[in-house]
């Protein structure tokens, strides 16, 4: 048997497994479904939608969705809501919203410096019952990583282009 | 010593490298991996696995009908079954059981329920 450190040492097995997912994607179709396999097997979530970026707007419209009503949820107000626009600066990489509001996470997909989309998550499963560290450096993974995967291997100049095509 | 081979099945490249990982990281046993049920039943022939760790969500055939077709063929109906599933209502896990499964375990995985689930089967 291999030592239990190689079981405490496992967390990084998750960073690991989706990094090599998101790398390994050919094309904004593949990122896609690697993002919601990300999100499904390694965090615990089967809602969630990419909102598009496009600054100086104060509302961001869906690009894809799984799990989620898209008519419900056809866009993002980035204008009342303080979080949206914190969450497109960047600062906070991960937003953790009151359950009030419709999502749980918001994550900024980030590509050269800057946010070019949001993934949102909107309730994690019931057995996932809190959002700990390692599922923090899970989402700042994605938030770096995702955006390269998603746009960078498309030669659509931004994200809704990009999606638009799929 | 004779390595102990475990059957990953899932359609998610995602679930199947995670569940490779952790078996190759954090225990001894071998895998082999199919990425729906009709995969998994050919290779549940061909592979002799002595544990099936398998998603039940997946196209073609899911996990319960490959599960019940397991059970069905003397060659695969002993070997032990754990369902991978991201649903835990008793309703759902009791349709696990009644297709044939052993056991349960819930998305998101966490290696260490399963290694230790793996090794109640399995040994270390």
């Amino acid at each position: 048997m291999k030592p239990n450190s190689a079981i405490a040492d496992s967390k990084d097995i998750r960073l690991d497994v989706a990094r090599r997912r998101l790398r390994e994607s050919n094309d904004p179709a593949d990122a896609l479904e690697g993002i919601r396999e990300i999100v499904t097997n390694l965090l615990g979530s089967e809602e969630m939608g990419v909102f598009s970026v496009e600054h100086g707007k104060d509302v961001l419209p869906l690009l894809w969705s799984f799990g989620i009503d898209p008519c419900k949820h056809c866009a993002l107000d980035a204008s009342c809501d303080g979080v949206v626009p914190k969450v497109i600066q960047g600062a906070p990489h991960v937003a953790l919203l009151n359950r009030n509001t419709p999502f749980s996470l918001l994550i900024p997909i980030r590509l050269k410096g800057r946010t070019v989309a949001i993934l949102a998550i909107q309730r994690l499963l019931p057995q996932k019952t809190n959002v700990d560290e390692s599922d923090m450096k899970l989402l700042q993974l994605l938030s770096d990583e995702a955006g390269r995967a998603l746009f960078a291997c498309n030669s659509r100049p931004n994200a809704s282009e990009a999606v638009s095509d799929l | 010593m004779n390595t102990k081979k475990i059957l990953v099945v899932d359609d998610s490249k995602t679930a199947l490298m995670m569940e490779r990982s952790i078996l190759e990281k954090c225990t001894p046993y071998q895998c082999v991996t199919a990425m729906d049920g009709a995969e998994a039943l050919v290779k549940a022939e061909s592979e002799k696995p002595d544990l099936i760790l398998m998603d039940v969500v997946m196209p073609r055939m899911n996990g319960f009908e490959a599960c019940k077709k397991m059970r069905e063929r003397a060659s695969t109906r002993e070997i032990p079954i754990i369902l991978v599933t991201t649903r835990r209502e008793e309703s759902y896990t009791e349709a696990g059981f009644q297709s044939g499964c052993n056991d349960y375990i819930t998305k998101p995985i966490n290696s260490t329920e399963l290694v230790e689930l793996l090794q109640s089967y399995l040994g270390k």
